[in-house]
């Protein structure tokens, strides 16, 4: 057992209400700098849509992620042979367009236009070139349009159900939920693996996944291997940037921006402690069993055996209780309510999904909207989105995974309907219980969590211990009676 | 009575003057005529990169040749039908601007006049006639002290400068040269072959060199290497001119390799994922 710690999230995509705070927060501490005016480390999608970069989920276009190689995975468009090939001409890798050409307004003319008979306006210019643009789309062209041709229909995850597809397009009919995405910081990241220079590295004490500025060569190879498409390449600096969990917060103790300022307190982020000499197994795994066993790679951390195993890796207790404590856990391993994001690609993300259980659906009939079920929510298996659709999501294809969640979070609803308004039948409330393995009391755990969970039950961020780090590196003896304040100039008095 | 006696006696008086001065003036005119025109001009054996001036004062008016050689080509474009004739039957060949004094160009017409009539060979006759035995035959000595010469690699023995610090020449494994004066890859034939050469060579008429050259002049052995060097880069040149095996062959090696690289990278992605809808919109703009 090789027990190491790494910094996991939950989004709830039914809590979701697709705000965009989450992305100005980020955008306002990272990316409003030159080069970095087009990069969303963190994005909010519709789904069904295309995303950003557009259609990033089709791996024959962009060739991210790992495939399966015999007993081992290797990456789909680069690596040692691929990547020389391409190494000074990347076809696969998205370009400006694929993403969108930043742009800002002039809005000074508003101010200084001379006076005229017309109404000045504030022209948009691009961010890169600085010369008016006419505007073609933008990082969210597609918000809330999950109907749409352009976009819901070129849904890469649609090509996998055609019949069920049309449905989809009918009027009172359409649907569409929100799904955030940042960096997933994975256990097995592709994009660590595609990089010649090695500039990018998991950080040991939290696993997060940085790009070393310095080192970085601008090979890009890691914009092409991310299956996410969450490694940006800056055309100012002329190195390649990624999401970095704000770790300057993690290590002050607060949540990264996107989570700190969720309007919808969608997010959840803590410890997870998994074992480390199991990721090449369990990302060589079959497609089918990719889900369960990325989960179980996961360890308890209430068990002494693993509790051992990490303080002997130096994990330190501070971490373990924070990993005791933390929501991820309790969403990912102990209630099985989130699943990860396109396990397919066998980067074993750490950022899972509690999936939206959409409302059921209705029709026209006559010209009136009927949308009259027979029980009070409708039962799962009429949910708007097909179940395949989420399965293609969430679990690699696999619809009984994404059921099984749903079943919970309806019988979760259904108990607290029992409790707070009681007018549901006991039996029914039983049944679905019964039929998800839940308590009572889990229940009311899964419902606490869900909706009335305060900051620091979402966050359990485990103390840094950076003196520690610093102490690896260099000996603090050295520069005892050494350090202090200085002068910027020098005072006139004394010796 | 008195007075058209002294108006006899100034006469006299200027007659002699004048006559005395004769011989002087004909002097410098020889000079002018060795150390300006000669390089291209003859009196009486034939064209060399200019016309041969033998009884030129008699075709033409003083005034005309004092317009010619102070400036050819803007009395060309004034419109005189002579000129542009000469001009034309040269080859297109422009005659440098002489910055000479109306005395100095009216010594020389004196002093072709007095070498067209008088019978005496004169000195630059001789000078045209010993350049005629220099290097009748090129030695492949010559040719890479030629371009030693002109690359300046040997340095020139008066210290002249290289011609490649002005000059450009298209020779193998010759760098290229300066772009100030004329390529002379072909002067070899532009200007009249080697006795051409010689005599630009000898007494430079283009007042760059002219400057350049003026105190330290190439000696006539350098002389007839160079001109042996160019003379090499023109016939090499036209035998280039040909049909190129190397050059034929990489055009077709280029586009092979592009096939290949057009077959190996066939499925790439090669269009903005965008491109469909984009130009949907445009359309519906239109």
């Amino acid at each position: 057992m090789n027990i190491r710690s790494q910094i996991a999230m939950v989004f709830h995509l039914d809590k979701c209400i697709g705000c965009h705070t989450c992305s100005i927060a980020c955008k306002n501490i990272w990316t409003d700098r030159k080069g970095a005016e087009y990069m969303w480390w963190n994005n909010v999608e519709t789904k069904p849509g295309t995303g950003y970069p557009t259609k990033w989920e089709d791996q024959e276009t962009y060739k991210g992620g790992w495939e399966k190689n015999g007993d081992t995975v290797s990456l789909k468009g680069t690596g040692k042979f691929k990547g020389l090939k391409n190494i000074f001409h990347n076809p696969y890798m998205p370009v400006l367009d694929d993403y969108y050409e930043p742009w800002t307004y002039k809005y000074q003319d508003l101010f200084t236009a001379p006076e005229g008979d017309d109404q000045p306006i504030a022209r948009p210019v691009s961010l890169v070139t600085g010369e008016p643009i006419e505007i073609k789309s933008g990082p969210n062209w597609d918000d809330d349009l999950g109907g749409s041709p352009d976009f819901a229909r070129k849904d890469v995850n649609m090509e996998k159900l055609t019949p069920e597809q049309e449905a989809m397009f009918q009027l009172e009919r359409m649907t569409f939920h929100y799904l955030p995405r940042i960096c997933n910081h994975c256990l097995n990241p592709a994009c660590v693996a595609s990089c010649p220079s090695g500039a990018l590295y998991k950080r040991g004490e939290d696993g997060v996944v940085l790009i070393n500025q310095e080192r970085c060569r601008a090979w890009r190879m890691c914009v092409t291997a991310c299956p996410y498409k969450k490694s940006y390449y800056n055309w100012h600096t002329g190195k390649s940037e990624k999401c970095v969990l704000c770790y300057p917060r993690l290590e002050s103790g607060q949540a990264p921006a996107c989570f700190h300022s969720c309007v919808g307190r969608i997010r959840y982020l803590g410890v997870l402690l998994y074992d480390a000499d199991k990721i090449e197994a369990v990302a060589s795994c079959k497609e089918e069993e990719l889900v369960d066993r990325h989960i179980d790679i996961y360890v308890d951390p209430f068990d002494p055996a693993v509790i051992e195993a990490a303080t002997a890796n130096g994990i330190a207790m501070s971490t373990i209780e924070a990993a005791q404590k933390s929501p991820v856990y309790k969403f990912v391993k102990l209630w099985k309510l989130a699943l990860p994001l396109h396990p397919e690609y066998r980067t074993l993300p750490n950022l899972f999904y509690v999936p939206a259980l959409l409302p059921g659906m209705a029709s026209v009939q006559d010209g009136i909207y009927n949308s009259t079920t027979k029980s009070l929510w409708g039962g799962i298996d009429t949910t708007r989105l097909p179940m395949k659709y989420l399965a293609s999501l969430f679990s690699a294809g696999n619809t009984e995974k994404v059921a099984d969640v749903l079943k919970k979070l309806m019988a979760v609803r259904m108990h607290r309907r029992g409790v707070t308004v009681g007018d549901l039948k006991a039996d029914e409330i039983s049944q679905a219980m019964k039929e998800t393995n839940l308590s009572g009391n889990t229940a009311d755990e899964i419902f606490r969590l869900t909706s009335l969970a305060t900051f620091d039950d979402r966050f359990v961020i485990p103390p840094a211990h950076r003196e520690e780090s610093i102490e690896m590196l260099e000996n603090t003896a050295d520069v005892k009676g050494n350090t202090g304040f200085g002068f910027k100039e020098t005072p006139a008095r004394g010796l | 009575m008195e007075c058209k006696s002294i108006k006899n006696v100034i006469r006299v008086f200027a007659l002699v003057v004048c006559t005395s001065q004769l011989p002087l003036i004909a002097q410098n005119g020889e000079a002018t005529f060795k150390q300006t025109c000669g390089a291209c001009h003859t009196i009486g054996k034939g064209k060399v990169v200019g016309p041969d001036l033998m009884n030129v004062h008699k075709k033409r008016k003083e005034e005309w040749i004092i317009k010619f050689v102070k400036g050819s080509q803007a009395f060309i474009k004034s419109g005189d039908a002579d000129a542009k004739a000469i001009f034309d039957e040269f080859n297109g060949m422009v005659m440098p601007d002489q910055p000479l004094k109306d005395e100095d160009i009216k010594a020389v017409i004196a002093y072709i006049g007095a070498q067209s009539d008088g019978a005496a060979v004169s000195e630059p006759v001789a000078d045209a006639s010993a350049k005629k035995e220099t290097p009748s035959t090129v030695t492949p000595d010559q040719i890479l002290k030629g371009r030693a010469y002109f690359e300046g690699s040997m340095a020139f023995s008066k210290g002249g400068a290289s011609c490649i610090s002005c000059h450009n020449v298209n020779y193998d494994g010759v760098i290229a040269g300066g772009v100030l004066a004329k390529d002379l890859t072909d002067s070899y034939t532009r200007l009249g072959g080697e006795a051409g050469l010689n005599g630009m060579l000898s007494s430079p008429p283009f007042p760059a060199m002219t400057a350049a050259f003026k105190n330290n002049p190439l000696t006539s052995e350098e002389i007839a290497a160079i001109s042996a060097f160019l003379k090499d880069a023109g016939e090499k040149k036209s035998e280039v001119a040909g049909w190129n095996p190397l050059l034929l062959g990489g055009f077709a090696g280029f586009i092979v390799l592009f096939g290949i690289i057009m077959v190996m990278w066939n499925k790439r992605k090669n269009n903005s994922t965008k491109k469909e809808y984009h130009e949907r919109q445009i359309k519906a703009i239109n």
